[in-house]
C-alpha cells in the first residue's frame, strides 16, 4: 500500500487515478491523468479516437499496468494489485470489442460473474445463479437466457457484456463503448439501463463517441486527447471548450460557433 | 450440461458392471480392456486442462513418466508396498504439475504447447541420465500376475476421473475453466484468479496421469524412459479427447473407446499398418468435421445432427 493519499478532490473518491503514464514502447498511451470520481457519479469520458480512453479504463480496472502513476478504490491504492482481486474490491468493466463466452449459455455467461465477483466467495452457485436470473431480468435479456451467447445481436452481446458485469456486484462500473453500433432505439434502452443502475448506487464511468448519449447521462464529462486530459466539467461547458472542439475538428473550427463535437 | 452429466452417469453404472467382467473373460480381453482404461483415463486427464481450460498439453506424458518411475523407485528402491507407491505417483504428479505450471501456464497458445512438448521431451532426457533410475536401461518391478488386480485398478482409476469430471462440469471451479478457455481477460475481469485455475487444474490432470502411470510400471513390472515418456501416449490422448468432445464430461472416454476398438479389429484383421493410416485420417476427419467432437450429437447440445449441417460444414471448409 502507497503512503500517498487519494487526491482529495473536497469530497470522497469512488475511484481516481494519479499522474497515470502509459508507455507502450515509443507512443506514450496515456500521458498523466489525474482524475476522480466521486461516489455515485456519472462520468462521461469522451475523445478522439487513440486519445486513450480505453488504456486509461484499462488502467482503472487492473486488466493494464500503468508504466507510472497510482490508482486507488476508495483509499486503497490499486495500482499493483490483479485484476481478479479488483473485481473483488468492486471494480467491474465491460469491453470495447464483447467477449462473450461463445459456447456458454447467456444465463451461465451472466451466473460467472455472480459466481466469482465481489460476494462469489460466500455464496452457494444456487445463489450465485439466482442472482444471474436476476440481473439477467434487470438487462431484459431473460428470455435469451438459454441461448447460446454466440447467437445473440449485437445489441444483445453489448447487453450481456454489461449484465456480466453486473452480476460481480460492482461499485464502480467502467464502460468502453456499450452503445457503439447501437440502434437509436437500442441506445435509448440502454441509456435507461445505465441511470437505473447509477440509481441504484453504483458509480459509472462512460467511454463512449455517442454524444447524444454522453450529453444525455452524464453529469460530468472529462476529455482526453493525445493521452492528456484537456477538459473536464459539466457536459454543456465541456463540448463549448474551443480546446475541445479543436481536439475533434482540428484548429479551423475551434473559433467557430457552431461547435457540436 | 444436464445430458452429458446423465450420459456420465449411465457411463458409470456400465464400468462399474464391467468390473464383473474378468472371470468370464481370457487373458487377452482382459489385457485389453485394462489398456483401454487406462487410455481412457489419460484422455479424461488431458481433457481437464485441454478441454476444459482450452490449454493444449503436449506434456501430459510427463506425468504419466513421472508416475511410473516414482511407483518403480517406491517399490524397487524403497521396497514400499504398491498402494504407497501409488500416492507417492499421484503427488509427485500433481506436484511436478504444479511447478511447471506456475511458469507454462502463462504462455498461450502454440508457445504453451511447445513448452510442454519440451518438458515431455527433457524430462524423458533426464531420467535416463539419473542413475537411481536405472538410467536408459530402465527399472524393474515386483511382478505381480493377476492381471485382474491391474483391470480393476485402471477401471477404478477411470470412474474416478470420470466421477471427478463430472462434478468438476457443474461447479464452480468448473465455469472458472470454461471462461479461462473462452476468453482468459473475460474471465478475469470477472475476479476469476485465472493463473491458480489453471495451475490447480493441470494439477488433478496430473495426478490421474500419474496415477495411469504408476499402475502401468507395475503392470508391466518393467519399464523404461522411451516407453514411459513415449509421446504416442499424448498424440492419443489428445486424438481421444478430441473425437468424443473436448470439454464434455465422457466424451475422451467414448473417443478412447472407438480409437481402441478400431484398433483392436484392424490388429484383428492384422493389417496393422493400416493401423496408423486409419488415425491419421481420424484425425483430419474429426478436425475438419466434428470440431466439437461426438459428444455435442449425443447430448443434443447441437441443433442437430443432419446431414445438412454436415454438407454446410463441408462447404464452408472448402474440401
Amino acid at each position: 500500500m502507497s503512503a500517498m493519499a487519494a487526491p482529495d478532490l473536497g469530497t470522497s473518491t469512488a475511484i481516481a487515478a494519479r499522474d497515470v503514464v502509459v508507455r507502450f514502447g515509443g507512443l506514450l498511451a496515456v500521458n498523466g491523468v489525474t482524475l476522480s470520481v466521486a461516489p455515485g457519479e456519472i462520468l462521461g469520458l469522451i475523445g478522439p479516437n487513440g486519445a486513450g480512453k480505453t488504456t486509461l479504463l484499462s488502467v482503472m480496472s487492473g486488466t493494464q499496468r500503468p508504466t507510472s502513476g497510482i490508482v486507488w478504490i476508495g483509499d486503497t491504492d490499486i495500482t499493483r494489485v490483479p485484476t481478479y482481486r479488483i473485481v473483488r474490491l468492486g471494480v467491474a468493466r465491460t469491453f470495447q470489442v464483447v467477449k462473450p463466452f461463445a459456447n456458454l449459455t447467456v444465463r451461465e455467461n451472466v451466473a460467472v460473474g455472480a459466481l466469482y465477483g465481489r460476494h462469489g466467495n460466500d455464496r452457494s452457485s444456487r445463489a450465485a445463479f439466482a442472482a444471474a436470473d436476476m440481473v439477467l431480468e434487470r438487462v431484459g435479456l431473460a428470455p435469451e437466457a438459454k441461448r447460446q451467447a454466440s447467437e445473440l445481436t449485437l445489441a444483445g452481446r453489448k447487453r450481456l457484456e454489461i449484465a456480466k458485469a453486473l452480476a460481480t456486484d460492482p461499485r464502480v462500473l467502467l464502460l468502453d463503448e456499450v452503445m457503439a453500433g447501437l440502434t437509436p432505439h437500442e441506445t435509448d434502452r440502454a441509456m435507461d439501463l445505465l441511470r437505473d443502475v447509477n440509481a441504484s448506487g453504483v458509480t459509472l464511468v462512460v467511454v463512449e463517441h455517442v454524444m447524444r448519449a454522453i450529453m444525455g447521462i452524464s453529469q460530468r464529462v472529462a476529455v482526453l486527447h493525445q493521452g492528456r486530459l484537456i477538459a473536464q466539467g459539466l457536459p454543456q461547458a465541456v463540448v463549448a471548450d474551443p480546446l475541445v472542439i479543436e481536439a475533434y475538428l482540428g484548429k479551423r473550427y475551434a473559433g467557430g460557433s457552431h461547435g457540436h463535437a | 450440461m444436464q445430458a452429458g452429466r446423465r450420459l456420465a452417469y449411465g457411463a458409470l453404472v456400465v464400468l462399474a458392471l464391467s468390473a464383473l467382467l474378468p472371470p468370464h473373460l481370457n487373458g487377452n480381453w482382459v489385457h485389453v480392456l485394462t489398456l483401454f482404461f487406462m487410455m481412457s483415463s489419460l484422455a479424461q486427464a488431458w481433457n481437464l486442462i485441454g478441454g476444459f481450460a482450452g490449454y493444449a498439453s503436449f506434456g501430459n506424458v510427463t506425468f504419466f513418466g513421472v508416475g511410473a518411475y516414482a511407483c518403480a523407485y517406491a517399490m524397487n528402491a524403497l521396497h514400499w508396498p504398491f498402494a504407497t507407491a501409488f500416492l507417492l505417483a499421484v503427488v509427485a504428479g500433481a506436484a511436478l504439475a504444479a511447478v511447471l505450471g506456475w511458469p507454462i501456464l502463462r504462455l498461450r497458445g502454440h508457445y504453451f504447447a511447445i513448452a510442454t512438448l519440451g518438458i515431455a521431451i527433457g524430462m524423458q532426457a533426464l531420467v535416463a541420465e539419473l542413475p537411481p533410475l536405472g538410467k536408459g536401461s530402465g527399472m524393474t518391478l515386483p511382478i505381480n500376475s493377476n492381471f485382474h488386480f491391474f483391470y480393476w485398478s485402471m477401471l477404478g482409476i477411470l470412474m474416478a476421473s470420470i466421477a471427478l469430471t463430472a462434478f468438476i462440469a457443474q461447479s464452480r471451479f468448473g465455469y472458472a475453466l470454461v471462461a479461462i478457455r473462452e476468453n482468459e481477460e473475460a474471465a478475469a475481469v470477472l475476479g476469476i484468479n485465472a493463473a491458480r485455475a489453471k495451475v490447480f487444474a493441470w494439477s488433478l490432470s496430473a495426478a490421474i496421469t500419474g496415477a495411469a502411470g504408476a499402475t502401468y510400471a507395475y503392470w508391466t513390472s518393467f519399464i523404461d524412459p522411451p516407453t514411459v515418456f513415449d509421446l504416442n501416449f499424448n498424440v492419443l490422448m489428445i486424438i481421444m479427447t478430441l473425437l468424443g468432445g473436448a470439454g464434455s464430461i465422457v466424451g475422451p472416454t467414448l473417443g478412447a473407446f472407438i480409437l481402441s476398438a478400431i484398433g483392436e479389429y484392424l490388429g484383428a484383421q492384422s493389417v496393422s499398418p493400416w493401423h496408423t493410416v486409419v488415425l491419421g485420417a481420424i484425425i483430419v476427419l474429426v478436425v475438419v468435421l466434428l470440431p466439437r467432437g461426438l459428444m455435442p450429437y449425443l447430448t443434443g447440445n447441437l441443433r442437430a445432427f443432419n446431414l445438412n449441417a454436415l454438407r454446410a460444414q463441408l462447404r464452408a471448409s472448402r474440401v
